[in-house]
């Protein structure tokens, strides 16, 4: 943990290198810098809680269907002929929100979640969502680029005081969600033993299914509505805090969301830094990811 | 004082019942084994406490509470329900796991305090898995594992202990260790057995459950009758004062 501290403030310190005597450039870097730790504290918490919930390691926030939602949401926007960040956020949220209510919907028999309803919803939706996107792209080419960035994500975006008081309320209510996992810790150790184990000990199992189902929906669509979808870092965090050694919660969301940030950070200043135009942060998560997943499954494994 | 199941009637699904008019009472300090063929409800009835059924009609009743009006950890503090289970996150400690016994007690954030570090060690010392505290639970064999859960359930500090089937896949050695233990535990107990041997040995008294109906339910000597088991299990039972013989039913 005291390792991952220290790397967590040297990327940081790296991150703002050659802002600090120009005031404006300070300022966008401290909102991506927000930005990206935001991200990670979204992305890795509900990525380890949503493995541990369905038992499923691939288990990420956007598998649900959020994404779809989101895109949706956001497509009709720009079908509509609408571009700026508060409306097309707004329309993402709201879409992710919809689908996300829906699948909900369909899933719930006699008040009980079925986990097994809410994943092939969110995967049959998120095709759905896919191809009315591309629709949407055909018929609207000016639109192309923005729905890409919302695809692979990015810290760029410029905010006017409006919607940065819009971003600020999200990310807040994204820190508290991430305090809301971090306060029932104890009883996503009992549900990573299995349901049967978690009833045993007196863990409400269907409450903390719904419970953790709205919660990172709403997280993640706070998210995508801000900074885009950014694929891999909910996935690979959760398991580099086990490769770590983290067996209970409490350490793993801790650690799943240090190590998250960290993996953003550094591919926010690889989009930044190593090519001629700036790439979606997705992009080089992903890229980068990838082969370190790899990596870490092969140590693991020997 | 006791679990008290009265007229009890449950599905999975909100239509098909799987346990239709139950009355049956576990007192304080009972040591009752739930015998009955595949299928016959068995550990739908434990299911059923934890409130993972659906209740169409009656109740159950822990020390004069509906469980009906109880949160999971108020039902988890009086009963401890070890079900027949697949463990999924195998690579935890045998010290935490025995330690999310206290769960009920301690709720969601409250650290375990020097009581609860008491509690799962003398847990462990009872169920002789002190030495594999350090152990991951993923390493440990059947036998060893089955005296883990046990010590968990003994964290639990719930005075009613149910155990779907605690001998199962263990050799006889092991088979008779658990047993001998759950004897020596001091608190009520109730097993659902498949093996009559180990049934008619150990259990004080003997529910007999078919097709989702309770068929009797008695003192273990009264309920082991050739009779009985021809009508329930199709099989043939010979008995002495310490152990029982059986024998396949031949028709025609």
């Amino acid at each position: 943990m005291q390792r991952l501290v220290v790397l967590f403030s040297l990327v940081s310190l790296g991150y703002f290198v050659g802002s600090f005597s120009n005031p404006q450039i300070l300022h966008l870097r401290i909102i991506r810098f927000i930005l990206a730790v935001a991200t990670g504290v979204s992305l890795s918490s509900g990525g380890a809680v949503l493995q541990t919930v369905f038992l499923n390691p691939l288990a990420e926030p956007y598998i649900v269907g959020i994404t779809g939602g989101a895109l949706t949401g956001y497509s009709i926007v720009i079908l509509m002929g609408f571009y700026s960040f508060t409306l097309l956020s707004t329309g993402a949220f709201l879409g992710a929100i919809t689908v996300i209510l829906g699948i909900y919907a369909f899933s719930t028999r006699k008040g009980v979640l079925d986990l097994r309803s809410l994943l092939l919803g969110g995967v049959v939706f998120n095709f759905f969502s896919y191809s009315s996107v591309l629709l949407v792209m055909t018929l609207k080419r000016q639109g192309i680029e923005r729905i890409l960035y919302l695809l692979w994500g990015s810290f760029g975006v410029v905010l006017s005081e409006r919607e940065l008081v819009f971003s600020v309320s999200g990310i807040t209510i994204m820190f508290l969600i991430f305090f809301i996992f971090l306060y029932y810790h104890r009883a996503f150790d009992a549900l990573s033993l299995g349901e049967d184990e978690a009833y045993s000990v007196g863990v409400d199992v269907n409450f903390m299914r719904k419970l953790t189902f709205v919660l990172t929906s709403i997280s993640t669509a706070i998210l995508i509505s801000i900074v885009g979808a950014i694929g891999f870092v909910g996935l690979i965090s959760p398991h580099i805090a086990k490769m770590m050694g983290y067996r209970n919660h409490s350490g793993i969301l801790v650690v799943s969301t240090l190590s998250g940030t960290i993996i953003l950070l550094l591919a926010d200043m690889i989009s930044r830094y190593l090519f001629p135009i700036e790439f979606p942060v997705g992009v080089i998560t992903s890229l980068i990811g990838v082969p370190f997943f790899f990596y870490i499954l092969t140590k693991n494994g020997s | 004082m006791g679990v008290e199941f009265r007229d009890l009637t449950v599905s999975y699904d909100g239509s098909n019942v799987v346990l239709e008019g139950i009355n049956w009472t576990v007192r304080k300090g009972d040591f009752w084994s739930v015998i009955g063929p595949n299928g016959a409800g068995k550990s739908t009835l434990f299911k059923a406490l934890l409130k993972r059924t659906y209740i169409h009609g009656g109740d159950i009743l822990i020390d004069g509470n509906s469980i009906l009006n109880m949160k999971m950890h108020e039902i988890a503090k009086r009963a401890g329900v070890l079900l027949q289970t697949e463990i999924y996150e195998r690579s935890m400690k045998v010290k935490d796991y025995v330690m999310l016994g206290r769960f009920p007690h301690l709720g969601f954030y409250s650290k375990p305090g020097k009581v609860d570090e008491n509690i799962v060690f003398d847990a462990l010392q009872k169920t002789g898995s002190l030495d594999l505290r350090n152990r991951l639970i993923g390493e440990l064999s059947s036998g060893e594992f089955q005296r883990v859960r046990i010590a968990r359930i003994l964290a639990q500090e719930s005075e009613y202990i149910f155990l779907d089937e605690p001998t199962a896949h263990l050799d006889y050695a092991h088979r008779f260790e658990v047993m001998e233990l759950l004897k020596n535990i001091g608190k009520t107990v109730v097993c659902i057995l498949h093996d009559f041997d180990l049934a008619y040995r150990y259990a004080e008294k003997i529910m007999v459950l078919h097709s989702g109906r309770k068929v009797e339910e008695g003192v273990t000597q009264i309920i082991f009758r050739d009779d009985l088991f021809q009508n329930v299990f199709r099989v043939r039972i010979t008995r002495t004062d310490t152990h029982i013989n059986i024998d396949p039913l031949l028709e025609g």
